[in-house]
């Protein structure tokens, strides 16, 4: 691909990186970072001139080859962040993110925000593929699981997230 | 679907952070050709050094002893430049991988990375040894103090420095492995 191509696919599916990491990050300092290095990532990726061929070879459709880099990124950012700090993980943390200070009917998403940051990180994982609206394949390819798996994570993804907004 | 779902979904999509994706484009086009700027000046420098190490070998060096010892050095800058030159398109290739296979990588990158301060850390202690005995020698026989002192103390920084970070990164390791775990 060249750079026009791959430029506006990131204008296509920068809503989506952002929800991503909004997903992985709370802080939305770090979100910022985190997006762009998802951005940095899928750029190379798709770069036929930065080894000759690009790495994407359409066995999977071009959003979920986006979704699963951005992915493997924002995992890769979990861990990072969490081995500097050592603190409890992101799961524990409260959704820190601009929407606290915009108006109250957006309650919906922080409280839904918030409760998913309270889900492990694999559940909340296949719950926010699942809002995205791919299916158990799709999440499959993004994740390397198999659709056994992934949809028993999502059945327990469900309930623990229904849990969390009630007792919230 | 299901209204709770559908519900959750229309809260999903307004929790989108705002982000400006000219200036997002922006950004990654810079780092992007930075990047790639880096990787080639890494490699030219290798080159560089390489070039230089040869030069030096044939032209500078007054015995043949001196020769073999720094002409046989000079491949080694450029065979470590091009080997991070791959390295790093083999890292970034990683990314294009499923979260499972990158998280498997991950475990193996931690371990790997262990073993790797633990071995540099037992050559650095080692040569630090070679290096003291030269150093006593040198101090009895020809008193030459203040060189031999300063290299100890330089050495012996380096090795402390090496050690400390074999440490930290053992003791970081179970955590690490057990977050991959929970991740996975």
């Amino acid at each position: 691909m060249d750079a026009s191509q791959i430029t506006q696919l990131l204008q296509q599916f920068t809503s989506l990186l952002a929800r991503i990491a909004a997903t992985h990050e709370a802080d939305s300092g770090l979100q910022e970072d985190l997006i762009q290095d998802m951005s940095v990532a899928i750029w190379r990726a798709l770069d036929s001139s930065e080894s000759g061929a690009s790495a994407f070879r359409g066995e999977a459709s071009v959003k979920t080859y986006i979704t699963r880099i951005a992915h493997n990124r924002a995992v890769d950012h979990v861990l990072k962040e969490q081995r500097r700090h050592e603190s409890p993980s992101s799961d524990e943390m409260l959704f820190d993110h601009k929407l606290q200070e915009k108006n109250a009917h957006q309650e919906n998403a922080i409280d839904l925000m918030t409760a998913l940051h309270q889900l492990p990180l694999p559940y909340r994982q296949v719950i926010a593929l699942q809002l995205e609206g791919f299916s158990f394949a799709e999440i499959g390819n993004v994740l390397g699981l198999k659709e056994d798996a992934i949809a028993q994570r999502s059945h327990r993804a469900r309930k623990q997230l229904e849990q969390i907004m009630n007792r919230n | 679907m299901d209204p709770q779902f559908e519900q959750w979904q229309k809260a999903f999509k307004a929790a989108t952070p705002d982000v400006d994706a000219e200036k997002l484009i922006k950004q990654v086009t810079r780092a992007q050709r930075s990047m790639k700027v880096k990787a080639y000046i890494d490699l030219l420098m290798a080159v560089a050094v390489s070039i230089y190490a040869a030069y030096t070998a044939l032209f500078l060096t007054a015995s043949n002893w001196e020769m073999w010892g720094i002409g046989s050095l000079s491949p080694v800058a450029l065979l470590f430049g091009i080997w991070s030159f791959f390295f790093r398109q083999k890292q970034w290739r990683m990314e294009t991988t499923d979260v499972s296979s990158m998280l498997t990588f991950k475990r193996h990158q931690y371990l790997r990375q262990v073993t790797y301060w633990w071995y540099s850390a037992l050559a650095c202690a080692g040569l630090f040894g070679a290096l003291l005995i030269i150093a006593v020698i040198n101090i009895v026989l020809h008193a030459t103090w203040t060189m031999w002192l300063t290299q100890v103390a330089v050495n012996g920084a380096i090795v402390a420095a090496v050690w400390v970070r074999y440490a930290i990164l053992k003791k970081k390791l179970p955590a690490s492995l057990k977050l991959i775990d929970e991740m996975s």
